[in-house]
């Protein structure tokens, strides 16, 4: 310890005996150094250059450890100064380890369940008298209204009273449950909302299929229009027309807005309209009667030159297969009219037939009207044919062949879906057409307002 | 050219016979000319009943061309539909399904 400094003194002695002037700066420093670590701290001290032996550097250090033990503050320090440095969370610390004891009662608060379990006796004084004109707030809000939102807040504290009363926890859960719910319920509702309207078109479908298998027999009804023989898949195939009719029938009433609108433009012949609306729900008499009056229709000649009651009958079933064909072509001046004759014998025959029962008289009123393929009456009253589905086929195919669908034919059910859409397409550009016109005070439709209507 | 040949041909024809005969020679003439004429009358009559008024002369064909253009969107539509659920071919529950808003887009 001291042979450094000794030697050290003598090295550094040496120059002051020589020059006392200069001597003293080493001195100094070393003694400066001192000082200054004492004061400042550790950092000043160069170690390497006044310790060159390892037994120097030890003392150093073992020094400069009693130095900073004693400037760094102790645990006695901190807590001299324990005022000046305490934070708001001290504070509180200080707060909660005062009334620790006592804490519980928040646990039990926050947790509603575990709160069941281990209310204790303190807290439950302290809650009784917290929570009474709580209690009487809650219950003043039940009487008023279940006002959910209002619940919720309160949820917590009041649910322990009430379990201990009784079990009014249901209500706040249920609310929560609830909403939770109707969050989920129409996830979960979908699928079945979704079924459900599968089961529509389910549906749907099933008359579309209804008029699937007749489909198949639809080419045989367009057989029986031109072979006699085809009258027997003719009336294997009515009752599934007559799915087929219910849905035309729908449409009809769509179009025609109901058969009012009939009576108030022709009364005379349109009183047959009007049944002709009711006649879909009695279907399943045609169908029991159907096969008697098809028996019957065995001999059309026969019905035809009895023109007394069956006379419709007649008009419709008999006619419209066979010679309604060549007549509608006539009138129409369309080549293909194979397609719509087949439509008006599907459509027809129950009508007839449920005219036939309901309304016998209706006769005389369908001889006036003429025995086309399948008229529609518009919602002015006036009569127009349907479309031909040849006519759509032509332009669907036509369109379809630029939508890059790989397979361009079209299956019957989409050709009815297409002839029932360009129906409605034509009703409702009718209508467009005819407001244009009248709105325009004209008493024709111009070319001008097929334009505004496209450009629209 | 030889269409309208035919045509005016015809026409020679038509003049000298009867209006009926007339109607049936031009039909046959268009049937020949490879012109697959659109049922014009009942159009003319399909949108008289619903509009309630006459048509003027050629509104007719106008409406057939709009008919054509709903005919193509909604087939076009249909068909991304059907693309959509895989089929090959145009189902008609796809129709179905694109008809309303087809219909929608044509409305005046």
């Amino acid at each position: 310890m001291t042979t450094p400094s000794a030697h050290r003194t003598p090295s550094r002695s040496e120059p002051p005996p020589s020059a006392h002037s200069v001597h003293t700066p080493l001195d100094r420093t070393g003694a400066h150094n001192a000082l200054n670590s004492v004061r400042r701290g550790t950092s000043q001290q160069p170690p390497s250059r006044n310790a060159p032996t390892p037994h120097g550097r030890a003392a150093r250090r073992q020094l400069m450890d009693r130095r900073t033990a004693i400037f760094t503050p102790g645990k006695k320090r901190r807590k001299s100064q324990n005022d000046q440095r305490e934070d708001a969370m001290d504070v509180l610390r200080h707060l909660g380890k005062a009334l620790a004891p006592n804490s519980q009662v928040i646990h039990s608060s926050s947790s509603m369940d575990s709160s069941d379990g281990s209310p204790e006796s303190t807290d439950k004084k302290r809650k009784d008298s917290k929570k009474k004109p709580r209690l009487s707030v809650w219950e003043e809000d039940d009487g008023l209204d279940d006002n959910f939102p209002l619940d919720r807040p309160r949820f917590s504290l009041p649910i322990d009273q009430d379990d201990d009363e009784e079990e009014d926890l249901p209500p706040p859960r249920l609310s929560e449950n609830y909403t939770v719910q109707s969050v989920e319920m129409p996830r979960r509702a979908d699928p079945e909302r979704d079924q459900a309207r599968l089961s529509m078109l389910g549906g749907r479908m099933s008359d579309v299929f209804g008029t699937l298998p007749p489909e198949e027999g639809g080419e045989g009804q367009r057989e029986s229009d031109f072979f006699d023989e085809g009258l027997y898949e003719n009336l294997m195939n009515r009752p599934a027309d007559d799915e087929y009719n219910r849905i035309d029938d729908d449409t009809i009433r769509r179009e025609t807005m109901g058969g009012d609108d009939f009576q108030m433009g022709t009364p005379g012949g349109m009183d047959e309209p009007s049944t002709f609306a009711m006649s879909p729900p009695i279907i399943p008499d045609p169908e029991l009667t159907a096969p008697i009056l098809e028996e019957a229709t065995g001999g059309f000649e026969l019905d035809a030159g009895s023109d007394g009651e069956p006379a419709p009958f007649e008009d419709f079933d008999d006619r419209e297969p066979f010679e309604d064909i060549p007549g509608g072509s006539d009138e129409e001046g369309i080549p293909m009219n194979d397609a719509p004759s087949d439509r008006e014998g599907s459509v027809d025959p129950t009508n007839d037939l449920t005219e036939n029962i309901t309304a016998p008289q209706d006769g005389p009123g369908r001889d006036a009207m003429p025995a086309r393929k399948k008229t529609r009456i518009s919602r002015h009253g006036v009569e127009y044919p349907s479309l031909p589905p040849a006519f759509v086929k032509k332009v669907a195919q036509r369109a379809l062949q630029s939508s890059g669908l790989s397979n361009p034919r079209l299956s019957t059910d989409t050709l009815d879906a297409l002839t029932q859409a360009s129906e409605w397409f034509f009703e409702q550009l009718g209508d467009d057409l005819g407001a244009y016109a009248s709105h325009a005070k004209r008493k024709t439709v111009e070319e001008s307002d097929v334009v505004t209507l496209m450009r629209r | 050219m030889r269409p309208t040949m035919v045509l005016t041909f015809n026409a020679h024809a038509i003049a000298s016979s009867s209006p009926d005969k007339a109607d049936e020679q031009l039909l046959r003439t268009m049937a020949v000319a490879g012109k697959k004429a659109y049922p014009k009358a009942t159009l003319k009559k399909i949108v008289k009943a619903h509009a309630n008024l006459n048509l003027k002369k050629n509104a007719d064909v106008t409406i057939y061309l709009n008919y054509v253009l709903f005919m193509e969107t909604l087939v076009k539509e249909a068909a991304i539909d059907s693309k959509l659920y895989g089929d090959k071919k145009l189902a008609s529950r796809s129709v179905k399904k694109v008809t309303r808003d087809t219909l929608a887009k044509f409305k005046g």
